[in-house]
């Protein structure tokens, strides 16, 4: 597509420069000699309409259609080949010879543009940290959350996804690491067209480029919300059509599978035995085994069905047929250019009762009104419908593999037809909830969420160099939430068939959410640009003004007994039912500024500053100002390096910025004193009386939180196709607004304060290489080949007394990571007795052989004091990673695509336990990898505890320790993508401009050390009670197809 | 062409100068919340306040999770795979350090939020000069001087040295010392006597719900009963005693109830005569988790230590735990129980479950009163006083708590010594899960019973212990990290 666009720009320059050449009545024959020759391209083939000039003359031509040229010149003339999008080339005429001249392509194009805040700027005269990607790029990952696709696609941007549920992956995003502590988070702020929106329900087909804004240079334009770096997405308007329609259609079609299913043993026979042994080792009452009776009957039975071993994991995850369409027509008309785009996604989850739908429609105008007023329109909603069993995706999960496999999930058959649900077989089993029952009742919770952004923009520019840009922006959201329980369904005992209470369904009854939000956005800005007649200064200014106000409503209802399973609240009965609602608002309001100069294109200055003033401040501080300054030195615009004819270095550049950024996303009312209402009580056992009460300390002396970056940054082209860009920072945030540090007599919530201070200092590097080849068989082959390399030192240099938060068992101390893991050293498994008795005391714990083995480093003196007791925990590492990286290969030849990605983290640790990494937490069947290492009488040096049942044996081996800390690096393919493209030659026939049909492969590798059943791809903020399983990531196998006319 | 383009400019210029210059949109008040500025105006705002006192008694650790203060004696076992025991399994075998989760910061923080909502009440009061209020002012800073004693009463019996914070605090002010043990109790009699002096004479019932004179002389007596003993288990300051005696012998106007289990179903509570203060509940909307912790997960488990204690024939055994997980409640069937591995499951305080095939949820929402004094103790605890001072009438009180129990009367002229064996035992049998036992435990100076006791065959795995040292629990450790150094954690941790 994109070629066909520069073949055709390039047919329009051709045409322009020959009649140029023409007009111009050049006079051919007026020299004295004629120099002729050919002109190239890379692959050898000759190329039309290239011009060559005679250098400080009018006189000149353009090659034909075998690239032939002839033209008259003197001998000492220099010759001046141009065609656009290769580069220049001077070429002195040394007599009579025929010339043969090989265009280079220009891989650094001096025109190319990045968007910036509030505008564009050529790449080359950048001063600050910008990445940026074409969206052709990122939609070749055939997923529905659009975050998802950034993934390894720039330097210092880590996005972690938590888990593969459809619609509600938990995607985190962070641009050069978590940057405060405080509420306000460490998400980017996300502008869509220039106004906050969300990726999630963005159509990733729209996009034409992304931009990530790292430093505080590039990212200050924006003031109070962009201390955690910005990202701008820019979508697709018609204007690359120029008078034609172009119609596309583009549609994917993919099997998702778990990459990782916990492997656990579902045979009856074994899960029974280890059962026993398990409660033999918990010291359980007697009568609490299964007989050898119950063990024969499962063994080999001769009635599956009564005797089954039944795997519920296999039975819940199915792979799931998941589709993809757009449909997008483009095209200019007269004066106006117009894209519309429709796209949906279904996709049902490899969990039964989990699926997610989307549909899209986008609508940009754009219209040339006269010569100096443009404006235009954006149109998009999205309309998505989620569904997941009532208590969660990771509640269903653990829930699945809370089961013995000697019952099914219903009895047989008696007869009446009734499908009676399973608690379990024998009344001694452990187990959580029925979850097959859970999703064939429908126990569901749908979110319907429809948002809906609407802008117009309207571009004046009066004079030459002068141009004032406005826009107004309103965006909807709305979200729908329907959480239902159904009537209580009564489970039995899968043997004898009595009844045994009811699905745990968390309650009955419809709870129905309705909120409602809208933001609107309005920004206006002036822009004028000038430079001196002879191009040595530049100058550029621009000056804006923004305006935002948000609202949201809430409301909800309840109510819990339905005599019918129709999901309204009307049809429930009114006994028993609550409503809820609440609103809340902001508003912020900015002034903004940006100054360039350039001297000769070499030396570059930028100034950008913005003003805000926000409601979420009190009106006595509420106003704040974010500066910053860039340097650049284009240090290839030398006269002295041009001297040293470096062929090899096509660009060199050096670039320093330092700014101040804010941050803004604090409570909305954290300067109100205010009441809470709902303390109720009744006094009299009939009656609710309304009580408050004041919950809250507020502290109206708030101000911003800061955060200052400075970032130093080079960028170098060299022989013609390798790019490297280097960036090291420094961001400190400082006035963290965090709550005070309290203790408990308060009685009150702690106030915010601004206390605290963050350091992140980090190196990103980015190498890419372009190349083709040029003869052999593989002439005309095209790669390219990208290694992203981002690392960051966290350190917390101001938070006052040291905290440990043993619940999570984690440390925050000055000197240190943020929340650092801190625990105890576990360096082992106890043998035997003599290696009890031998070694320190474990606390006051019954340590038996087989538990695990605490490591004595400390006492209260600081020495070792033959006790194991808090005094040992310490420091451990591994809470941030050591390094994140990205590898990026490409290939096209002859129509062929080939493109792969893959996305790696080193040295980072997480916290797993629970299911899992628990046998027979309740009644989770154990695996055989616990079964080949935990501790025996008859295997001792052993990698796992002695077998207990459920708890492990109590607190004495869930200690916060080295234990449960597990190694999470990994590196993951993320995506294998292989096309082909017709050639055009047959397609044309059928008027298709391009029809390519691809193969995608998702996730299709990890390479990891982290415990079977857990995904070490997680969001760096595990604590001592996280869990290893989650709803697992997809691997996606998945053809489409691109079809275009 | 020129005069129309500048005409064209002006015209936005001046409609975007409208559009933008609202500024007013940065002052956006709270729109749910009404803001403390507005508040305090009025009797009608003390009467929200009050009850948002008494909410806040409503915290687990104040009121319905105290059923666990038994797991810490020799009554009772907190599974530890249960969340809801906050841990006492470890504080049972003498595992405890400054750090734990659980029940050690649990209490100390939620007494204190407590306590913090009462003493912003009680400087508004006192600060608030409208005269709607001084029919009832006495009334009400009675109220809240004997919900803030309650709160510091189970300071005391924890903690030991606490600091006595009386009055708001701020960020500045937070960090306050720890009282001496002595100073504790002083300040804690001198707030119940306060109470006592402010409140009306009423019961229960006459007062509508709300905390009595009578109510507030029991905590006293409680109170100077736990502080009377000394190390020797045996009483050290006879004043105490008699005090605690006369408080008890002027409480008029309660009785028995019928059945022993009506103080404690949610159904039975409001009409029984026999309680003097308890924190209510009303569902669905101001519910507990009671027999979601008690009765679905069986959090707290009676042990055959317990069990083992009661006479033949003593009614009260059945209406407190469920044998072999079977149980029946009055006009039902059998219901099963089966979520612990002791066989013996605490049916007091649940709901009932009427026939099988029933059973309690998460999402059940319970409404049973907890129940802070009730007159069957009182009275075993009025009995034990004249035991002590030697006034008569002590065999008496202990018969009538037995005869409701089904049992017979003590046998005649007991030794001293020999009732006071016969009132211990009974005080152990009438008052399981009620947080007596452990209050019962400490102040006769027997938890070192704890070291070495099989608490239950059937519970192999735990070892109780007990240690002088350990008398009182640790000040969370985050207290002590956040007081800038003026809060010193109590000895031996």
């Amino acid at each position: 597509m994109k070629k066909e666009i520069k073949k055709a720009t390039l047919s329009f320059w051709r045409l322009f420069l020959l009649m140029v050449a023409f007009n111009s009545g050049l006079s051919l024959f007026a020299q004295t000699q004629t120099v002729s020759g050919v002109v190239l391209d890379e692959f050898g083939d000759p190329v039309i309409g290239v011009s060559v000039l005679v250098k400080g003359t009018t006189t000149g031509i353009i090659t034909d259609v075998d690239g032939n040229f002839t033209v008259s010149a003197n001998n000492g003339d220099v010759l001046l080949i141009k065609y656009l999008g290769y580069k220049d080339q001077e070429i002195k005429v040394t007599g009579n010879t025929r010339l043969k001249i090989t265009l280079q392509e220009d891989s650094q194009s001096l025109d190319e543009v990045v968007v910036v805040g509030y505008g564009t700027q050529k790449k080359v005269n950048l001063t600050g940290a910008v990445s940026a990607v074409t969206g052709e790029e990122i939609a070749k990952r055939p997923v529905a959350n659009t975050s998802t696709m950034l993934q390894g696609q720039m330097p210092g941007l880590r996005i972690t996804s938590d888990k593969g549920q459809p619609g509600n992956e938990n995607v985190q995003i962070r641009v050069r690491g978590q940057g405060t502590y405080s509420g306000t988070g460490s998400d980017p702020l996300i502008l869509i067209n220039g106004v906050e929106g969300d990726l999630a329900s963005l159509d990733p087909n729209i996009i034409e480029s992304v931009s990530v804004l790292k430093d505080a240079a590039s990212a200050s334009i924006y003031g109070s919300r962009a201390a955690n770096g910005v990202i701008l997405i820019t979508t697709r308007n018609g204007s690359e059509t120029k008078d034609r329609i172009s119609i596309r259609y583009n549609g994917n079609f993919a099997v998702h599978n778990p990459t990782n299913l916990l492997d656990v043993i579902w045979d009856s026979p074994t899960y029974m035995k280890y059962f026993n042994m398990a409660k033999d080792n918990s010291n359980a009452p007697a009568t609490d085994r299964y007989s050898q009776e119950m063990i024969a009957n499962y063994t080999n039975p001769s009635d599956p069905i009564k005797y089954p071993s039944f795997n519920w994991l296999d039975y819940m995850f199915d792979p799931a047929f998941v589709q993809q369409h757009n449909l997008s027509v483009a095209g200019t008309t007269g004066k106006t250019s117009y894209n519309a785009s429709l796209s949906m996604i279904n996709q049902p989850g490899t969990m039964k009762g989990q699926e997610f739908k989307r549909y899209n429609a986008t609508l940009d105008l754009t219209s040339q009104v006269n010569d100096w007023i443009r404006f235009g329109m954006y149109f998009t909603g999205s309309r998505s419908n989620r569904q997941e069993t009532r208590q969660g995706d990771t509640d269903a999960y653990l829930s699945t593999i809370s089961q013995a496999p000697t019952y099914m999930p219903w009895l047989p058959d008696d007869g009446t037809g009734v499908k009676r649900y399973t608690m379990k077989a024998f009344t001694f089993e452990s187990n959580n909830k029925n979850m097959v029952a859970i999703v064939e009742t429908e126990n569901f919770k749908n979110y319907v969420n429809t948002d809906v952004n609407a802008q117009a923009w309207l571009e004046i520019s009066p004079v030459k160099g002068l141009s004032w840009y406005t826009k107004g922006a309103m965006r909807y959201k709305q979200q729908h939430t329907k959480d239902w329980g159904t009537l209580p369904t009564p489970v039995y005992y899968y043997h004898d068939g009595v009844q045994n209470g009811t699905l745990n369904t968390n309650g009955t009854g419809l709870t129905s959410t309705m909120e409602n939000s809208s933001y609107y956005n309005l920004y206006t800005y002036l822009k004028y640009d000038w430079a001196t007649p002879n191009k040595e200064h530049d100058f550029s200014v621009m000056a804006g003004y923004n305006l935002e106000y948000y609202k949201m409503d809430n409301l909800s209802g309840y109510r819990q007994n339905f005599d019918f399973p129709l999901h309204e609240l009307n049809t429930g009965i009114s006994s028993v039912q609550t409503n809820t609602g609440k609103s809340e608002e902001w508003g912020i309001m900015s002034a903004f500024f940006r100054a360039n100069y350039a001297f000769k294109q070499r030396y570059l200055l930028e100034v950008n500053a913005r003003y805000d003033g926000s409601s979420r401040i009190s009106s006595e501080s509420r106003w704040g100002i974010f500066p910053s300054f860039s340097l650049g030195w284009r240090m290839t615009e030398e006269e002295w390096m041009k001297d040293l004819n470096w062929e090899w270095l096509n660009s060199l550049k050096f670039r320093g910025s330092w700014g101040i950024l804010g941050n803004q996303n604090i409570d909305l009312y954290s300067y109100y004193a205010l009441v809470t209402t709902g303390k109720d009580y009744s006094f009299d056992n009939s009656n609710l009386d309304a009580g408050v009460a004041q919950t809250t300390l507020t502290n109206r002396d708030l101000k911003w939180e800061s955060t200052s970056i400075g970032d130093f940054g080079v960028d170098i082209t060299a022989f013609n196709g390798f790019n490297v860009t280097f960036d090291w920072y420094r961001k400190r945030t400082y006035d963290i607004l965090r709550k005070a540090q309290s203790n408990s007599l308060l009685g009150l919530t702690a106030p915010y304060v601004n206390g605290g201070e963050m350091v992140n200092k980090g190196i990103e590097v980015s190498l890419a290489y372009n190349g083709y080849i040029k003869d052999g068989v593989f002439k005309g082959l095209s790669y390219n080949a990208g290694v992203f390399f981002d690392r960051t030192r966290n350190e917390l240099t101001k938070y006052g007394a040291d905290y440990v938060d043993s619940t999570n068992g984690l440390i925050y101390k000055e000197g240190l990571p943020y929340g650092s893991f801190y625990g105890y050293e576990a360096i082992g498994i106890f043998r035997d007795e003599a290696d009890v008795t031998n070694s320190p005391k474990q606390f006051n714990d019954n340590t038996l052989p087989g538990d695990i083995k605490y490591a004595d480093i400390s006492g209260p003196n600081g020495v070792p004091d033959g006790i194991v007791d808090e005094n040992d925990r310490k420091v451990l590492d591994g809470r941030f990673p050591d390094f994140e990286y990205s590898v990026n290969l490409g290939a096209n030849w002859k129509g062929f695509d080939l493109s792969l990605m893959g996305q790696g983290v080193q040295g980072a640790k997480h916290y797993a336990s629970g299911w899992g990494l628990r046998p027979f937490y309740q009644g989770t069947p154990i695996s055989q990898d616990y079964i080949d290492n935990m501790w025996t009488e008859d295997h001792r040096d052993a990698k796992y505890p002695r077998l207990y049942f459920a708890d492990l044996g109590g607190a004495k081996n869930q200690r916060e320790s080295t234990y449960w800390l597990y190694n999470a690096s990994y590196f993951r393919l993320k995506n294998l993508t292989f096309g082909y493209t017709l050639p055009k030659a047959l397609t044309s026939k059928a008027k298709i401009e391009r029809l390519r049909f691809y193969f995608s492969g998702d996730n299709l590798l990890t390479i990891t050390k982290f415990p079977q059943g857990g995904d070490p791809e997680r969001n760096y903020n595990s604590t001592k009670g996280t869990r290893l399983v989650y709803y697992p990531q997809n691997r996606i196998i998945s053809f489409g197809v691109n079809l275009e006319f | 062409m020129k005069m129309n383009k500048l005409s064209y400019i002006s015209l936005l210029v001046a409609s975007m100068m409208t559009v933008s210059s609202c500024s007013d949109i940065l002052d956006t008040p709270p729109t749910t919340s009404p803001s403390e500025s507005i508040f305090w105006q009025s009797k009608s705002d003390f009467d929200s306040a009050l009850t948002g006192c008494y909410q806040g008694m409503q915290a687990k650790t104040l009121s319905y999770g105290m059923v666990v203060y038994d797991c810490l004696t020799d009554n009772g076992y907190g599974s530890s795979g249960s969340s809801y025991v906050y841990k006492t399994d470890l504080i049972q075998a003498d595992n405890i350090d400054p750090s734990m989760q659980g029940f050690v910061p649990d209490l100390y923080k939620e007494a204190y939020e407590a306590i913090a909502r009462m003493n912003i009440f009680l400087y508004q009061l006192n600060n608030y000069q409208g005269g709607d209020m001084s029919n009832v002012r006495n009334q009400y800073e009675g109220e809240i001087m004997f919900l803030r004693s309650y709160c510091y009463y189970l300071l005391y019996l924890c903690y030991g040295e606490v600091p006595y914070p009386t009055m708001p605090l701020d960020l500045t002010t937070q960090n306050m010392p720890k009282e001496t043990l002595d100073n504790v109790y002083k300040n804690l009699i001198a707030d119940l006597q306060t109470a006592i002096d402010k409140l009306d004479d009423k019961t229960y019932k006459g007062s509508g719900g709300h905390v009595t004179k009578g109510a507030a002389k029991a905590l006293k007596a409680r109170v100077l009963m736990l502080h009377a003993f000394g190390e020797d288990g045996k009483v050290a300051n006879r004043d105490e005693v008699q005090e605690a005696y006369n408080l008890l012998d002027e409480i008029k106007g309660y009785s028995l109830a019928d059945r022993y289990a009506d103080n404690f179903t949610y159904d039975t509570q409001e009409s029984s005569p026999e309680i003097l203060f308890s924190i209510k509940f009303l569902a669905p909307n101001n519910y507990n988790n009671f027999d979601h912790i008690y009765g679905n997960y069986s959090g707290v488990r009676p042990v055959a230590n317990l069990t083992n204690e009661y006479e033949e024939g003593d009614n009260r055994l059945g209406q407190i735990v469920a044998f072999d997980d079977k149980y029946q409640w009055p006009g039902g069937e059998v219901v099963s129980l089966n979520r612990s591995d002791l066989k013996k499951a605490m049916v007091k305080w649940l709901t009932p479950l009427m026939k099988d095939g029933d059973m309690w949820q998460a999402s059940t929402r319970s409404e049973q009163d907890w129940v802070f004094l009730r007159w069957g103790e009182l009275l075993l605890l009025k009995a034990e006083a004249a035991n002590e001072l030697g006034i008569s009438g002590a065999a008496d009180m202990v018969n009538q708590v037995r005869k409701r129990a089904g049992l017979a009367d003590l046998a005649a002229n007991l030794t001293q010594d020999q009732m006071r064996e016969a009132i211990r035992h009974e005080r152990r049998v009438e008052t399981p899960f009620e947080l007596i036992r452990f209050y019962d435990m400490k102040r006769w100076k027997m938890m070192d019973k704890l070291n070495g006791l099989e608490l239950d065959p059937l519970l192999a795995g735990h070892i109780t212990a007990w240690s002088k040292a350990h008398e009182y629990f640790p000040l969370p450790q985050d207290q002590i990290d956040f007081s800038n150094g003026v809060l010193i954690q109590n000895p031996n941790y």
